[in-house]
């Protein structure tokens, strides 16, 4: 009977079968790598795939440049942080209401209510924690954070490839299936890198109002929002691109903003080209007989 | 395989001043042994004997040529130098060892048995079955009895060596008769009687009513040291005496009844050890005293001298100092930027242990009057107890006045160790792991976004005020390790006096043999196509001597000297003075719990002069 079950290519399960067990499908298996080998068969990479994978990214990246266009424009131009809350929170509020009635469940409630309160806490230690520390120093870690925060971001929601008929259906709406947790959680390390950037940040505010205020909009606009609604549909995309480029343009000048656009655009275009180009053509291809392994390691207990 | 001959070297010359005559060799074999030669005789001695009995045997003879016929096939010769028992010198094959085994049978009947280790031992290959040279080597050392006994049991054959009874042993003989010696002997025992009891119920009173003393206290660590040794000195006493009483038995018996006979020798052997123990333990308290009294002289010479100086320097450095290392500490040391708020805080902290202190203890300890009644106390103490009781009243007097310097480590070292742990966890959590108590190990966790948030802005606060507690930290543990170290500097001298193996450096230096550290056999010259081994003492090695000593010198590396020690003080481990594990070695060479002395005392009085 037990003797029946196929054996498993995996070190840490206990089979039946002896240490030394050759499997008789091994040597079909070599050959056909060694075939593959000389003659590896075109793959067709989905240029589409590349395409919105990169637009993710850009997005990504536009998603970020929030943090800092909340922050200048409370420490800058010393906007009164309390309106830009209100605004920011009414669009949660509503784009939640919208969405689903799950979301203001009991938990939901309970969640919100812990993260206010440890704001609330924390906003006038945080607020006098760095005082000591440079500005500058502050900006360049805030820097350094951001970039990590990015790439990690990008890598946790672009490994993954979902299948095509989920991209399909998640395409046709601006929000996600809250039901669905397959693809709209970032990493645990992306979201913790964003907390820290905002936290740094925040400790350079003057009031505790501030820095609670800051907070609350970096949450809302980096955390909350991008798990209800689709940051890569095209319209929230749009919105968020127009809402940057305007604040660049009033703050630094068109100049810069205009060759911000240039860029973004080339990006855009050329870049998925450029990568499906480099796929098709010089991707190397390996198939080694240790791919089959589950890298994970066992576990052996040790009493 | 080949048998070994043990041959006298007394025997050697005593056949060659009868060169012209036929000679017998008369040599004792027991069951598990070599042949060990006793007699060379003339033939006509023996004409009129009975038969040799066991365990006695005719090994050869000799014609007037000088030619050797020996009755075994195959054999080797051994020559030895007979050792003097009387001088305590013998051979042994193991190193004797200086310090007390505690899993002898004799001192601890409730031997714990290991499992694995028994199950080694069981295994034939590390079992040695021959252990022919150990009884050969037990009737060498024994080798005076042993002829004697031979002699009592064949009259005829030889004579024992004549007792020439010199003036002195006349002298000795007449004196122990006297009423003299009776009174000298019930004196000594009496006050040895009064001592131990004293030792005894000090030593009981001090481990059952305060332990605590005893583990945080050198001083107090010291007289109970003291106490043991007393306590321990009858039993050694007891041992030594027993194995002179076994001396005379072993002369005495007729009847070749070996076995019991060589137990008892190979007892004589063994207690042989605490001889060596009883002597040194006693010299270095003698020794002890001596430099205490040249410690006391000079600390009495210089008075003045020390009170003032003392005086400052434990008022600049424990006070002054401290002061100011915490007001630097406050102020942005080193250009550092600190979290000004932490700061302040722990600061204020800090000088408010400095006061209480102050006002407490070094006040006082450093008014001159005061410092003056205690260098006189180390005085009179190291002279009249010896160096090591006045040392220790120094290394506790020090780690009272220090006792602030670990409060500021303690609460530093608290604290950094339980902000490094929560670090860690929280950089888990930051990357979005979680440690698997089940499976030891960290794994992956999906975490809310409650959750995330609290914990990396714990995580940011945290790490923001790691630098402002991590200064204060390495300031106070620099502080505190210097203290340590004088402390454990000076503990090593106490160990230094209590433990220096002087009686065992003397024995070797005065006669090499009565320290055999194992034996040697080496060529000597060929004699009709045959090597002659001979058989030699291998005296006890100076690191073996020092064995227990630098035992003690390793713990203290390892407490303080080693990659743990850094780790630890990286990782915020507590670091502390261990005066219990720097004493262990001390009592190594006493027995575990303090003697019972009135059962002792009793088999004391036994061997009084009546």
């Amino acid at each position: 009977m037990s003797s029946e079950e196929p054996w498993s290519r995996l070190l840490w399960i206990k089979q039946k079968y002896p240490d030394n067990y050759t499997d008789p499908d091994f040597i079909q298996f070599m050959e056909k790598m060694k075939q593959k080998r000389e003659d590896p068969s075109p793959i067709d990479y989905d240029f589409d795939q590349i395409r919105k994978d990169s637009l993710k990214f850009y997005n990504i990246f536009l998603n970020s440049s929030f943090i800092y266009i909340a922050f200048t424009l409370i420490y800058y131009y010393k906007t009164d942080a309390r309106y830009i809350t209100g605004a920011i929170t009414l669009i949660t509020m509503l784009v939640s209401t919208h969405k689903n009635k799950e979301l203001t469940s009991l938990l939901n409630l309970k969640s919100s209510f812990i993260i206010i309160f440890t704001l609330l806490t924390l906003s006038p230690v945080l607020r006098s924690l760095s005082m000591t520390t440079a500005s500058d120093s502050i900006w360049t870690v805030s820097f350094w954070i951001n970039v990590l925060y990015i790439l990690t971001c990008a890598t946790s929601s672009l490994s993954p490839s979902p299948h095509k008929e989920d991209i399909k259906k998640q395409e046709s709406s601006i929000f996600y299936d809250i039901n669905d947790h397959s693809n709209n959680k970032p990493s645990n390390l992306a979201t913790n890198l964003l907390l820290a950037n905002v936290a740094i940040l925040a400790s350079r505010l003057n009031t505790t109002t501030d820095v609670f205020c800051f907070l609350l909009i970096a949450i809302q606009v980096n955390i909350i929002l991008p798990r209800i609604i689709n940051i890569s549909h095209i319209k929230v995309a749009t919105t968020s691109s127009m809402v940057v480029y305007l604040f660049i343009g009033i703050s630094i000048g068109y100049r810069i903003t205009l060759i911000f656009l240039i860029t973004s655009v080339s990006y855009i275009i050329f870049m998925p080209k450029l990568f499906h180009y480099w796929q098709v053509n010089y991707r190397r291809r390996d198939y080694e007989i240790l791919d089959l392994w589950d890298p994970r390691t066992p576990v052996v207990d040790v009493e | 395989m080949s048998n070994y001959i043990f041959w006298p070297n007394e025997l050697l010359r005593k056949e060659s001043t009868l060169n012209d005559e036929e000679l017998i060799i008369i040599a004792i074999k027991l069951k598990d042994t070599d042949y060990v030669v006793i007699a060379v005789e003339q033939i006509s001695t023996l004409r009129d004997a009975v038969e040799l009995g066991f365990p006695y045997v005719i090994l050869g003879n000799r014609d007037p040529q000088g030619n050797w016929t020996i009755n075994t096939p195959s054999f080797n010769i051994v020559e030895f130098e007979v050792p003097k028992f009387k001088l305590m010198q013998f051979y042994s094959i193991e190193p004797i060892s200086l310090l007390l085994s505690k899993n002898t049978v004799v001192d601890n009947p409730n031997l714990k048995k290991i499992p694995n280790i028994e199950k080694l031992t069981s295994y034939e290959r590390y079992r040695a079955m021959n252990f022919k040279l150990n009884k050969t080597i037990d009737i060498i050392n024994t080798y005076n009895s042993t002829l004697n006994a031979f002699h009592k049991s064949y009259p005829m054959i030889g004579k024992s060596k004549e007792n020439n009874v010199s003036g002195i042993t006349l002298l000795q003989i007449w004196y122990v008769s006297t009423v003299f010696h009776r009174l000298v002997c019930n004196a000594a025992f009496y006050a040895t009687f009064g001592a131990c009891y004293i030792a005894y119920y000090g030593s009981v009173f001090l481990r059952n009513m305060t332990p605590t003393l005893l583990r945080l206290s050198a001083t107090a660590k010291q007289i109970d040291l003291r106490f043991q040794q007393i306590c321990y000195f009858p039993v050694q006493f007891m041992k030594i005496y027993q194995t002179k009483v076994h001396d005379e038995t072993i002369s005495e018996y007729s009847t070749p009844n070996r076995e019991s006979s060589t137990n008892k020798i190979e007892l004589s052997c063994k207690y042989y050890p605490d001889y060596i123990r009883f002597y040194n333990t006693l010299w270095l308290i003698v020794n002890d005293i001596s430099f205490g009294l040249m410690f006391g002289a000079v600390l009495n010479e210089n008075h003045d001298t020390i009170v003032n100086t003392l005086s400052d320097v434990i008022m600049t450095t424990l006070y002054d100092k401290m002061i100011e290392v915490t007001h630097i500490l406050a102020n942005n040391p080193f250009g550092i930027k600190l979290n000004h708020e932490l700061a302040s805080f722990l600061s204020e902290l800090f000088y408010w242990i400095m006061e209480f202190s102050y006002n407490s203890l070094i006040r006082f300890a450093s008014d001159k009057s005061k410092l003056s009644i205690f260098l006189t106390i180390v005085t009179k103490v190291s002279c009249v107890f010896g160096a090591s009781f006045g040392i220790s009243l120094i290394v506790d007097f020090f780690s009272l006045l220090s006792f602030h310097i670990y409060l500021f480590y303690h609460i530093s070292c608290k604290l950094y160790h339980w902000q490094l742990n929560t670090l860690i966890s929280l950089f888990y959590l930051f990357c979005g792991k979680k440690r698997n108590v089940l499976r030891k190990r960290i794994d992956y966790d999906y975490f809310e976004i409650d959750e995330l948030l609290l914990g990396t802005l714990l995580f940011i606060v945290l790490s923001f005020l790691m630098p402002t507690v991590l200064s204060f930290y390495s300031s106070y543990t620099l502080l505190w390790v210097t203290t340590v170290y004088i402390s454990v500097f000076l503990t090593s001298i106490i160990g230094l006096i209590n433990h220096f193996p002087l009686f065992a450096i003397l024995l070797r230096i005065k006669d090499a043999k009565r320290l055999p550290g194992g034996i040697l056999l080496l060529p000597k010259y060929h004699k009709n196509g045959r090597v002659i081994l001979t058989l030699h003492n291998n005296p006890l090695n100076v690191p073996a001597m020092f064995s227990p000593f630098s035992h003690s010198m390793g713990k203290i590396k390892e407490y303080y000297f080693s990659t743990m020690t850094f780790k630890n003080l990286l990782s915020g481990t507590s670091i502390k003075v261990q005066i219990n594990e720097l004493y262990d070695i001390l009592y190594l060479s006493l027995p575990e719990e303090p003697q019972n002395v009135s059962q002792i005392l009793s088999k004391l009085k036994k061997g009084l002069p009546c």
